[in-house]
């Protein structure tokens, strides 16, 4: 009579299940692009309130803070850099992304990461990963979205039903640019969803923080081309 | 950073889960007491998890990772479930145990499913899939002494489950 062991040893030749199947194995892809679009809205939201936050802190930093108090004059002289240093829209020459065409990016930025259904312009000099927990994941690389643009397929992600929603021309498709807020009132990033005449459709997310206007977001926004490298996802 | 093409990711996770899913899902199986209904969700659980870290798992260790997945994600089923089926009783009810044939792979599947869940991947992975006691521990998440105690008391329990069984190995 074997002894226990070799009975468990001869456990797999009897529970053996058969191979997998091409179509199991793909419904096994596709359960994973889920779950990674899922995971990437979720920080995308998380980002966002980063930003809030940190709004709040300045708006909040600004109130306590009197004018003449060396503070409030740096503070200002800060505030006047930002306004005064304007972005300027070129054309992009870098790596196109995975999945979709950019042309106008602004001047110095580039494509730092991208997959199938999304991807993040930097400016100069942040083209390295971001330590979590501010970051998400593109193309299987952590890259944070503060201070960046991402754009990405839609999907299941809408404007919230209060921000004021401004129509937009995007190469003769009808865009909606509106103020997300992730789950709270405050602003924090403009997004700019329009249908590229394909079956897509966009989501342009842009900081506030970056000074864009709405024309030049829109601007951008034309520069975007989807390419059938792109994936759909349904998460 | 150079830009990372999810086309490479699906393609070797296509190739690993082609040649590795039939493993778990025997391995899942005899995890959650040989339903196979409960190991394919276990799997696919595990196999979403195991996506998601694609880019940080390296290649040698892909293997170590995923059993580390089925692992957890049996314990997590086996505790959810736990916590439905969870039931208050004034005595303990008795139950009858049928006679085992020990080359009855249902008999055996059926007694591992008697032991604790710890003791059972304990068990399944050392004996039935023939890891070392530190790659258990590894796909246990839990140290290599308690690897050696869970496994060792895991036979002994099977053991008593098999009154006529003659121990002949060490």
């Amino acid at each position: 009579m074997s002894d226990l062991i070799d009975v468990l040893k001869a456990l797999p030749t009897d529970v053996s299940p058969g191979p997998a199947g091409a179509e199991v194995v793909a419904a096994d892809v596709a359960r994973g692009h889920r779950a990674l679009i899922r995971r990437r809205h979720r920080r995308i939201a998380c980002s966002s309130a980063v930003l809030a936050v940190a709004v709040s802190v300045a708006v909040g930093a600004g109130h306590l803070t009197r004018p003449g108090d060396s503070a409030a004059q740096a503070a200002e002289g800060s505030s006047a850099a930002t306004r005064e240093s304007r972005v300027r829209l070129v054309a992009y020459t870098g790596t196109q992304p995975v999945g979709f065409k950019v042309h106008t990016v602004p001047e110095g930025w580039q494509v730092v990461s991208s997959d199938t259904n999304a991807f993040v312009v930097a400016p100069p000099g942040t083209d390295t990963p971001a330590p979590a927990p501010k970051e998400d994941l593109v193309g299987g690389e952590a890259v944070s979205l503060e201070g960046r643009i991402a754009v990405m397929l839609q999907g299941s992600s809408r404007l919230p039903s209060h921000s004021p929603v401004t129509e937009v021309d995007v190469n003769g498709e009808q865009g909606r640019l509106g103020l997300a807020d992730g789950g709270n009132s405050k602003t924090r990033a403009k997004w700019l969803i329009f249908p590229d005449g394909a079956g897509h459709k966009v989501l342009v997310q842009v900081p506030t923080s970056l000074g864009l206007t709405d024309g030049q977001i829109t601007r951008f926004a034309r520069g975007i081309t989807v390419t059938g490298d792109v994936r759909t996802t349904h998460g | 950073m150079p830009v990372r093409w999810p086309t490479d990711r699906d393609r070797e996770f296509t190739e690993f889960v082609s040649a590795r899913r039939a493993t778990l899902v025997r391995v899942a199986a005899l995890l959650v007491s040989g339903d196979m209904a409960r190991a394919e969700d276990v799997v696919q659980t595990a196999l979403t998890r195991l996506y998601l870290a694609w880019p940080r798992v390296r290649p040698e260790t892909m293997d170590a990772y995923a059993r580390r997945c089925v692992v957890n994600a049996a314990t997590d089923e086996h505790r959810s479930l736990f916590r439905r089926r969870e039931q208050v009783r004034a005595e303990v009810p008795d139950l009858a145990a049928d006679d085992v044939q020990y080359d009855d792979k249902t008999t055996i599947t059926a007694l591992l499913s008697t032991l604790p869940v710890g003791m059972r991947a304990a068990v399944v992975l050392r004996y039935v899939e023939g890891l070392s006691v530190a790659e258990t521990a590894d796909a246990m998440g839990c140290s290599e002494g308690n690897v050696r105690s869970q496994s060792t008391r895991g036979l002994e329990r099977l053991r008593a489950g098999m009154p006529e069984h003659a121990r002949n190995a060490g």
